[in-house]
């Protein structure tokens, strides 16, 4: 026998699969499982932008009432202002008539 | 009713009465009671708070908001209360007076007074700063107060009114005498 057909020999003598080898080819094959927090975690991000976008909302509108508030505030006033004006500037010519 | 329960009415009373107050320099309690004569009313109430929102909110290209913006900086609060009645005679020389004491230490700015109306405007000063402004507009049928309550610079004034010719603002003290 030559070395050649050893070689060959040992190659090709049956040999016993390990033990665990259907175990941990099996488990390769199941799919891998989700991570269980994902989800919730989605659904806490999700709830966090809706906040926010409902928040910044409110507060836009808070903010353009407040406005309108303010222009409707300073046109009474104006006008208060502008008719005592009115009146003061009637009085002085009246004054400077009578001098 | 016991004497504690009394005393922590009482500094219940001391400790929600200037919340409810506000930043305001003059109360409106007596417009509480108008409020249902009234056929007409504009309410405005904004504090610090609102207005630091409401100029966020004014477009610096409009040349009104820009002013208003400018105006806002250094307000604390406006308050306005305008009412209109149907009739005259449904508020009191006695409720304007109500008004009209709560101003005292401050400047009368402007007086007139004639058959149809009676409008004052008042400054409250520190001396070199105008802190506070009030303008009391009364009309048979129409009682309006505006309280703009912070610093408000003279020409800010001039501004509000368009072009309210008041040469003696800058002494802030001086009173224009009554006309009558």
């Amino acid at each position: 026998m030559t070395d050649f057909d050893r070689e060959l020999r040992d190659a090709l003598q049956r040999r016993e699969p390990p033990r665990d080898l259907i175990g941990s080819v099996m488990a390769r094959l199941q799919p891998r499982r989700r991570t269980p927090w994902l989800p919730a975690l989605a659904a806490i991000a999700a709830l966090l932008v809706l906040s926010v976008g409902a928040y910044r909302w409110e507060q836009y509108q808070k903010g353009q009432r407040a406005k309108r508030q303010v222009m409707l505030a300073l046109r009474v006033t104006a006008q208060k202002l502008a008719v005592a004006e009115r009146k003061v500037s009637e009085l002085n010519h009246r004054r400077i008539g009578y001098e | 009713m016991s004497k504690a329960s009394v005393m922590n009415k009482a500094w219940i009373a001391a400790l929600v009465l200037p919340s409810m107050l506000g930043a305001q320099d003059i109360s409106f309690n007596l417009f509480s009671s108008l409020a249902p004569k009234a056929t007409s009313k504009v309410e405005v109430s904004l504090d610090g708070i609102l207005l630091e929102m409401a100029s966020k909110f004014m477009d610096d290209k409009d040349p009104e908001e820009a002013k208003v913006k400018g105006i806002l900086v250094g307000l604390k609060g406006i308050y306005v209360r305008s009412f209109k009645f149907a009739k005259p005679g449904e508020f009191s020389d006695a409720d304007v007076q109500a008004i009209r004491g709560q101003l005292k230490g401050w400047s009368q700015l402007v007086s007139v007074q004639d058959a149809e109306q009676n409008t004052g405007v008042f400054l409250k000063t520190d001396g070199k700063k105008i802190m506070g402004l009030v303008v009391l507009a009364v009309e048979p049928k129409d009682l309006t107060v505006v309280n703009i309550v912070g610093v408000i610079q003279p020409e800010q004034v001039r501004d509000l009114s368009g072009r309210f010719g008041i040469p003696e603002l800058s002494g802030t003290g001086k009173k224009t005498p009554e006309k009558k």
